[in-house]
C-alpha cells in the first residue's frame, strides 16, 4: 500500500464519521423521516474494502449502509439529501436511508431486510460471470444476517458456481439487542466458509490495513475466476442500534473498551509513526471532512421535497 | 451566529421529552459533540450532545417545565461575545421552521 492510499483510507474514514455525526444532528432535529442506523466505529471496513474496488464493481449493503455508499464514491450531499428525503438525493428523495442506490457507481442498494442483500450480490456476480467480465460484487452484512438462511444459500451457490463475489460480514457484536454469542453457533463467523469449501478469514475490522489485505486476496481470487471469499471483520457498534436506543443491554465496560480501539485513531497513530502524516495534517483532514458534512447537511435541508405530482417517477409501478 | 437547540426527537415514537439535567450553565462555553443535557424520552434517559460550538447563551426549558414537545426550542447557543435578543432568535427560528 503506497502513502497516497494510506492517506486516502484515512480521508474516507473521516468522511464517513463526520457524515454520520452530522446525520445524528439532523435526526435529532427532525430532518430524517425514517429510523437512522449509524455506522460510527465501523468505518475501516467500508474504507478498506471499497478502496480497491473499481467503479464498475458492485456492492449491496444494509440498513447501516451510509458508509458503504460514501466509500464507493457517492457524494456526501447526495447521500445526506436522500436520507433526509429530499429531491436532490441519490433517489430523488423517494428511497431514504434503506434504499440508497446509485447503479452508475455500483451502489446496488442499502437493503433494509436483514440478509436480503446477500443473494442480490450473488445474483449480480452470476450476471458478471455470464457476461464474461472480471467485475466483482461485494455484499456487506451484519452478524445477525449471517444467521439468516439467505447467507447460507448464497455462499453455497457462489461456491458451486465459482462466482466473483466477496461476502463481508461486519460482526459488530449485536443484532439489535441480541449479543452475537446468544444467537451464533460458531466463535468465528469466518469459519462458516468451511461448510461451503471457500476461503474464510476473520480480521480486526477496526484495523483498516487488515481489512485491506484480506480484500486484496479476495479480489484477486474473484477477478481470476477462483470464486468467492468470506471475510469476517470484527468490530463494535458504538452507537445504539438506531438513534435513540440507549443500548442498556450492553455489558458493562464494553463501550469504553471499544471506544479505546477507535479505527480512525488507530490509523492516525500508525500514519504518524510511519512518518506519513503529522498531527496538524490530521487536524486539517478532520476539519475538511467536518466542513463537507456541514455543507452537505445545509444543502439537504435547503433542498425541496419531491413534489406530489412526481410520485410515480422512479418508483415501481405494479 | 445564534443557533436554537430544540427538544430532540430520539426514536421514531418519541413525541415529547423532559429535561432531566443541564450539564452546562448559561454563559458556559460548549463544544460541538460535548454532552449538553440529559433528557427522558418515552423509552429511556439519554445524554444529548451539543450540535454547535459556542456559548450556552440561554436556557429556555428546565426539569420544572415537565414534558416538552419535540422540536420546541429549549436553549440558544451563540458565538462567544455575541449579544442576542432571545425573543427575536426564537421568532426567526419558528418562521424558518414554519412552526
Ligand atoms: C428479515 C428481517 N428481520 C428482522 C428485521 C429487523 N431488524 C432490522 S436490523 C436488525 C438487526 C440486524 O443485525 P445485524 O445483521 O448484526 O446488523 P447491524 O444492525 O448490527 O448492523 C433486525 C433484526 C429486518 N429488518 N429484516
Ligand atoms: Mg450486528
Amino acid at each position: 500500500m503506497d502513502n497516497a492510499m494510506k492517506v486516502r483510507l484515512l480521508e474516507t474514514m473521516l468522511n464517513i464519521r463526520k457524515a454520520e455525526l452530522q446525520l445524528a444532528i439532523l435526526y435529532k432535529n427532525g430532518k430524517v423521516p425514517c429510523a437512522a442506523h449509524l455506522y460510527e466505529g465501523q468505518e475501516a471496513i467500508a474504507a478498506g474494502v471499497c478502496a480497491q474496488l473499481r467503479v464498475d464493481d458492485c456492492l449491496t449493503s444494509t440498513h447501516r449502509g451510509h458508509g458503504h455508499c460514501i466509500a464507493k464514491g457517492m457524494p456526501m450531499k447526495e447521500m445526506i439529501a436522500e436520507v433526509c428525503a429530499r429531491k436532490t438525493g441519490c433517489c430523488g428523495g423517494k428511497g431514504g436511508t434503506m434504499h440508497l442506490f446509485k447503479p452508475d457507481i455500483g451502489v446496488m442498494g442499502t437493503i433494509g431486510i436483514v440478509g436480503a442483500g446477500i443473494p442480490v450480490a450473488t445474483g449480480i456476480a452470476l450476471a458478471m460471470k455470464m457476461q464474461k467480465t472480471d467485475r466483482v460484487a461485494v455484499s456487506f452484512f451484519g452478524d445477525g444476517a449471517a444467521n439468516n438462511g439467505a447467507f447460507h444459500e448464497s455462499l453455497n451457490l457462489a461456491s458451486v458456481w465459482k462466482l466473483p463475489v466477496i461476502f463481508v460480514c461486519e460482526n459488530n457484536r449485536y443484532a439489535t439487542s441480541v449479543a452475537v454469542w446468544r444467537s451464533t453457533s460458531v466463535e468465528k463467523i469466518g469459519d462458516r466458509a468451511a461448510s461451503y469449501s471457500i476461503p474464510g478469514v476473520t480480521v480486526d475490522g477496526n484495523c483498516v490495513d487488515e481489512v485491506y489485505a484480506a480484500t486484496e486476496a479476495a479480489l484477486s481470487r474473484a477477478r481470476t475466476g477462483q470464486g468467492p471469499t468470506l471475510i469476517e471483520a470484527v468490530t463494535y457498534r458504538v452507537r445504539g442500534h438506531y438513534e435513540g436506543d440507549d443500548a442498556a443491554y450492553r455489558k458493562q465496560g464494553e463501550l469504553t473498551e471499544a471506544r479505546e480501539h477507535d479505527p480512525i485513531e488507530y490509523w492516525k497513530q500508525k500514519l504518524i509513526e510511519d512518518g506519513v502524516l503529522r498531527e496538524e495534517d490530521f487536524a486539517a483532514l478532520a476539519a475538511k471532512a467536518e466542513a463537507e458534512a456541514e455543507e452537505a447537511a445545509a444543502f439537504a435541508v435547503d433542498s425541496p421535497f419531491p413534489a406530489p405530482e412526481e410520485a410515480l417517477i422512479l418508483t415501481a409501478q405494479i | 451566529m445564534a443557533h436554537v437547540i430544540v427538544m430532540p426527537r430520539l426514536g421514531q415514537t418519541m413525541e415529547a421529552g423532559e429535561i432531566v439535567e443541564w450539564m452546562k450553565n448559561e454563559g458556559d462555553a460548549v463544544q460541538k459533540g460535548e454532552i449538553l443535557m440529559s433528557i427522558q424520552t418515552d423509552k429511556a434517559t439519554l445524554e444529548v450532545e451539543a450540535d454547535y460550538s459556542g456559548v450556552l447563551a440561554k436556557i429556555l426549558a428546565t426539569p420544572e417545565n415537565g414534558e416538552i414537545p419535540c422540536f420546541e426550542p429549549i436553549a440558544i447557543i451563540a458565538a462567544p461575545g455575541e449579544s442576542i435578543d432571545v425573543e427575536q432568535v426564537v421568532k426567526e427560528f419558528r418562521s424558518k421552521e414554519g412552526a
